[in-house]
């Protein structure tokens, strides 16, 4: 008796399981059914997507960022190259820009040069400088023209801007110029304005002096000085420089005045050799 | 072998003097080089073959530099009779004293070579220029170390590769025993 109370009892329960199970198939059934064909989001859609979202958000970003991190460091590669190349490119076009304003200065000096030599009596020779002095007491230059282009010891050396010195010795290939601001040089003067005479000698790296000019005479500042073409030397109307400073001392019979020079000896390059030792103002 | 090698480095540092050290700019001044090499040499060699290069270079130095032919050889060997007199008395050869030696040398030179100048020329006398000598001698001081140290390691070189083992002439380790 108890068994079949038992057994039914057992039915009963399984069979409130399969009820239960079916009601609720039936509802999910019905939910899918409901729903298809929708565009719109039903609830469950909102809850599922507003508990991921969040998390999507912040793997997003993280990702993101890494993957904008990893996109700079790729874009940085690139450009570290193409950097490399620009420099290069860059380096060449400056040794170029270098190339071309040597070239244009080059050839600015020595069209100078040339209408120099046009206008000096012929026949003059132009020359480079190879070397310079070394030593701190003597001012001398090495040129790259000798006696075997017909360089003699006395012909004087000039530029565009005025008179650089004479020549003191030569070999066949080469020739040492003594240069006018040596204390040993002596040039033959002028001055442009006043015409007063005097012998200019070096005084200094960058300086020269007038000597032998009488404290009567007159001398203005910022006269030209001129050679004179007396020495035999320098042919007479050259630039040597310009006066600077003037000074009377109550003791001896001359001025003491300094000349600033015409040429600027520390940017020497190219010279010319006056191979006669004519005048200007003859031939 | 020894006059070969130093008349060589001195004609690479005379064409290096003469060009590349004129482009310095003027306040900065331009180093008397091959004067150290000529107290190198009067502290380091043998007299005679010293004397030899020293006076080579002096005939050299003449070509490239200054109105008076004559002038550097006689004052380069007054300076190497100079420092080969001292050397006798004083321990001067080691390394340590041969930057002090080429200053009070460089003095020494200077007035030597204003005077020979003023004897010769004496309606052109030179200028006694105190910054230029005071900027040569800062600059000897300067550079002084690692050219000494340079020309030492040229002449130790030079000591191992002969066949002596050493410069003929010099003293040994113990010069005072």
């Amino acid at each position: 008796m108890d068994n079949t109370i038992r057994k039914r009892s057992k039915r009963s329960s399984h069979l409130r399981i399969f009820l239960l199970f079916g009601c609720l198939f039936t509802a999910i059934l019905i939910l899918f059914i409901s729903m298809a064909g929708r565009k719109e989001f039903t609830v469950p859609h909102k809850l599922g997507l507003e508990l991921i979202g969040p998390f999507q958000t912040a793997i997003s970003k993280v990702s993101n960022y890494a993957g904008s991190v990893w996109g700079k460091y790729t874009a940085l590669l690139n450009v570290r190259e193409e950097n490399e190349q620009l420099r290069q490119e860059l380096l060449q076009y400056k040794a170029a820009n270098i190339e071309y304003r040597e070239a244009v200065a080059t050839n600015v000096r020595l069209q100078k040069l040339l209408e120099l030599k046009e206008s000096l009596p012929p026949p003059t020779l132009s020359a480079e400088i190879v070397g310079k002095d070394p030593s701190i007491w003597f001012r001398t230059f090495t040129i790259n023209r000798g006696s075997s282009d017909g360089v003699q010891k006395g012909m004087p050396v000039v530029t565009v801007e005025g008179v650089v010195g004479q020549v003191l010795t030569s070999s066949p290939n080469y020739s040492k110029v003594l240069l006018a601001t040596d204390p040993n040089s002596a040039i033959e003067v002028i001055t442009q304005n006043t015409r007063v005479q005097g012998i200019v000698k070096g005084q200094g790296p960058e300086a020269f002096a007038l000597h032998y000019v009488l404290k009567s005479a007159e001398v203005e500042k910022g006269d030209y000085v001129m050679t004179s073409g007396l020495g035999g030397v320098f042919p007479k109307g050259l630039m040597v420089g310009t006066i600077s400073e003037i000074t009377k001392t109550r003791r001896g019979m001359f001025q003491n005045i300094e000349i600033k020079p015409a040429v600027d000896f520390s940017q020497l390059e190219y010279l010319i050799i006056i191979m006669k030792k004519y005048s200007l103002t003859e031939d | 072998m020894f006059i070969a090698i130093f008349l060589i480095l001195g004609i690479l540092i005379l064409v290096l003097q003469t060009t590349f050290l004129q482009l310095l700019p003027v306040w900065l001044g331009k180093p008397d080089i091959l004067f150290l090499l000529i107290v190198h040499i009067s502290c380091q060699s043998e007299i005679f073959r010293g004397a030899l290069v020293v006076l080579l270079l002096g005939l050299l130095m003449d070509v490239f530099s200054g109105v008076f032919l004559g002038l550097y050889p006689v004052i380069y060997l007054l300076v190497f009779a100079f420092i080969k007199g001292i050397s006798r008395r004083v321990a001067i050869n080691e390394f340590a004293y041969q930057v002090p030696l080429a200053l009070i040398s460089y003095l020494f030179v200077s007035i030597g070579t204003f005077l020979f100048s003023y004897s010769l020329a004496p309606d052109t006398p030179p200028q006694w220029l105190w910054g230029a000598i005071v900027l040569q001698l800062l600059m000897l001081a300067v550079i002084g170390g690692p050219v000494v140290v340079l020309f030492d390691a040229i002449t130790n070189f030079y000591r191992r590769t002969s066949a002596s083992g050493r410069l003929p002439g010099t003293r040994s380790v113990n010069r005072f025993k």
